[in-house]
């Protein structure tokens, strides 16, 4: 059996998976200048709130799917609006701070509700099975994960650089002052980017529920991945993020296949160190210039 | 900081509650144990499972008019499964005078523990995982209840290969501190029964399996042996089903295999392969029904699973330790009667039980389970030697 086409395969599924929070990382970053470290945890909350739906309540899964979806953007808003806004213009290591203690909270939350029992069964949203092919297995579920993070980059990317909201959330990245004296509302803006952003995390947390399991730590290692290839491939760069998801897929899958998974987290985060070194920026990020 | 937050509150509400059945001690005299558990933390539903088994037994024993006489009063403290919390709990629990500490968890925790406990004559009573250092030497005030991992291992692949025939067995561990033993032994008891050792990965814990998946179907063997999680197994088998890359022969399985999580999560495909060890009988069998009635008067809303099961046999060999010391429920009195305990039906839920003063593991068989009709079945026991 050949291993490294299904290696491949499988690490670009899974690539695109941190690519999407990758890319969620960066949008929110140039948008509002914040990392959010509760990205994990707010798209396991949403998770949780989509099983609870179809376990507690037996609903139709993809009415729970988009209820959790719409669930995961007021999550994003009203955490924006209400530890996130005050007193935002300060430190920016104060919000960084915040969003720690919001990951904590979220989760702290989810055991608080469902603790026992954990890890749960989460019914699988994409086909199961697949096919054979020169005695290679592929699975239906790998391809349409890939299919479905490359519409929502393709969107979200054709968002950012075509319409009103994405230029003005570019423009609000660059130079929030600019944009207030535009008469832009910036902090509407940035609540709606948290939106976004946390559904973002909820899609992740979604597609990869079925293969996780349900749990409260279940994205810990997926946001990890993913602050991975935001970083090392520049915070202010979107194509950057999505390169980034890939090859950090692409790498920890193949070297954890050949090698083991220890090797692939001393090679994925022994170039990340390098990088940060040689090009602090990230390798497809840009660098501040600052007028003084 | 929420988490500690929880888990205090938590530990506090189940201390209140203790064990002693809202019922006044007889002569106001009771026996005092203590427990650190992890209730919160990424292992607190197996923890809390665990330890509402163990105490609706002891309410059970307590209401029925308890040990010679006496009510058993239990102190729950949570670790949160972290060494430094459970080493403060365990120096908590000898300065409250409680007369041994029962049914730990948590490898670091136990080693950990298991000195502090020797000097000061507490007995540690059976945790719900052995280690090599107590398990495999006498310590004078710590007992095993199940074998090591490592002995468990090496178990089940001889009892595979008289049932099935020798084979290729894949070894699919979790990183843990008995990963080299695992491999030790599951090397040894390959060797004896004329088989091959196909491989071994060990597979983070939350991790994505493929990788590790695609190296176990890549060289499809008879065996899987896991060692693993059961939610990491799980992942895996679920994912060498849904490629028809199931092992040839069997999956096999420790203690810590059997569980809802498998059962749920693995199609019938898996479970025809299945044969696992289980530190008791499945909560199915007619002889979990004083445990199964028990949770059902005291703890309604737990359900009987294999942990709460586990909980309450691992309670029931200590209501038999408590016995056994006769009047002289202390450290030394305990030690004692325990020592004399020679083939003891503790526990309907497992075979007899013996300890010494050569030996304080007290399982040396471990009941065996199948999966039919999407539950676990007890189909035998199997031998577990202490290893050395």
């Amino acid at each position: 059996m050949n291993l490294l086409l299904p290696a491949v395969i499988s690490g670009v599924a899974v690539g695109m998976l941190y690519g999407l929070l990758a890319f969620a990382t960066v949008v929110l970053f140039k948008a509002t200048g914040t990392v959010n470290f509760a990205q994990g945890t707010m798209g396991a909350l949403s998770a949780f709130v989509v099983w609870r739906m179809l376990n507690g309540y037996g609903m139709n899964t993809a009415l729970a799917v988009v209820l959790g979806l719409v669930f995961s953007v007021l999550l994003g808003v009203v955490t924006y609006q209400l530890a996130v806004r005050f007193r935002d213009g300060g430190d920016a290591g104060n919000t960084l701070v915040r969003t720690l203690a919001l990951s904590l909270l979220f989760a702290a939350l989810i055991d608080r509700l469902w603790s026992a029992g954990q890890p749960f069964q989460f019914p699988q949203l994409l086909t199961p099975g697949g096919f054979s092919l020169a005695g290679i297995r592929f699975s239906y579920a790998a391809f349409e994960t890939l299919a479905v993070a490359a519409v929502l980059l393709t969107g979200f990317g054709l968002l950012f650089r075509f319409t009103n909201v994405g230029l003005l959330t570019r423009a609000m990245a660059d130079s929030r002052e600019v944009t207030r004296l535009l008469g832009v509302r910036n902090r509407r803006l940035a609540a709606a980017v948290w939106g976004v952003t946390a559904a973002l995390g909820a899609v992740v947390a979604l597609l990869s529920a079925h293969t996780l399991f349900l749990s409260t730590s279940m994205m810990d290692a997926y946001l990890l991945y993913g602050f991975t290839a935001a970083i090392a491939f520049g915070l202010t760069s979107l194509p950057g993020s999505i390169i980034g998801g890939l090859v950090i897929g692409l790498i920890g899958n193949v070297v954890s296949t050949y090698q083991g998974s220890d090797w692939a987290n001393i090679l994925m985060f022994g170039v990340l160190v390098v990088v940060l070194i040689i090009r602090p920026q990230g390798l497809l990020g840009r660098t501040e210039v600052r007028r003084v | 900081m929420v988490a500690v937050a929880t888990a205090a509150v938590t530990a506090a509400a189940l201390a209140a509650c203790g064990a002693s059945g809202g019922k006044a001690a007889s002569g106001s005299e009771v026996i005092k144990l203590g427990q650190t558990t992890h209730l919160s933390g990424p292992a607190g539903a197996f923890g809390k499972s665990f330890s509402e088994g163990q105490q609706a037994i002891f309410k059970a024993v307590n209401d029925a008019g308890g040990v010679n006489g006496r009510t058993i009063e239990l102190t729950v403290l949570d670790d949160g499964l972290d060494v430094s919390r459970a080493v403060q709990n365990v120096r908590t629990l000898i300065g409250q005078k409680n007369v041994a500490i029962v049914g730990v968890s948590g490898a670091g925790s136990i080693e950990a523990m298991v000195p502090i406990l020797n000097r000061a004559e507490v007995p540690l009573l059976f945790p719900s995982k052995s280690t090599a250092s107590f398990a495999h030497k006498v310590v004078p005030y710590a007992f095993a209840g199940i074998p090591t991992y490592p002995d468990q291992a090496g178990a089940i692949v001889g009892a595979a290969f008289k049932k099935s025939g020798p084979g290729s067995v894949f070894l699919v561990q979790t990183a843990s501190d008995q990963s080299k033993a695992n491999l030790a032994r599951v090397k040894e008891a390959v060797a004896a029964g004329g088989g091959t050792l196909a491989g071994e990965v060990i597979v983070p814990f939350g991790a994505d399996v493929a990788p590790f998946a695609l190296r176990i179907a890549e060289k499809r063997p008879d065996y899987a042996l896991f060692t693993s999680g059961p939610a990491e197994t799980t992942k895996i088998v679920q994912q060498l089903a849904a490629e028809n890359r199931l092992p040839r022969k069997g999956i096999l399985g420790l203690t810590t295999l059997p569980g809802e999580t498998f059962a749920q999560g693995t199609p019938a495909s898996a479970h025809r392969l299945l044969y696992s060890l289980a530190a008791t009988n499945p909560p199915t069998d007619p002889s979990a029904k004083e445990c199964n009635d028990a949770l059902a008067k005291y703890y309604p809303d737990t359900k009987p699973d294999y942990v709460a099961t586990f909980g309450c046999m691992d309670a029931q060999m200590v209501v038999a330790a408590l016995k056994a010391a006769g009047d002289d429920v202390t450290g030394p009195g305990i030690v004692k009667g325990l020592e004399s305990l020679k083939d003891n039906q503790v526990s309907p839920l497992i075979p007899p039980v013996s300890f010494s003063s050569r030996s304080h593991v007290g399982l040396t068989s471990l009941p065996v389970v199948i999966v039919e009709d999407g539950h676990f079945v007890r189909t035998g026991t199997v031998p577990v030697p202490v290893g050395s």
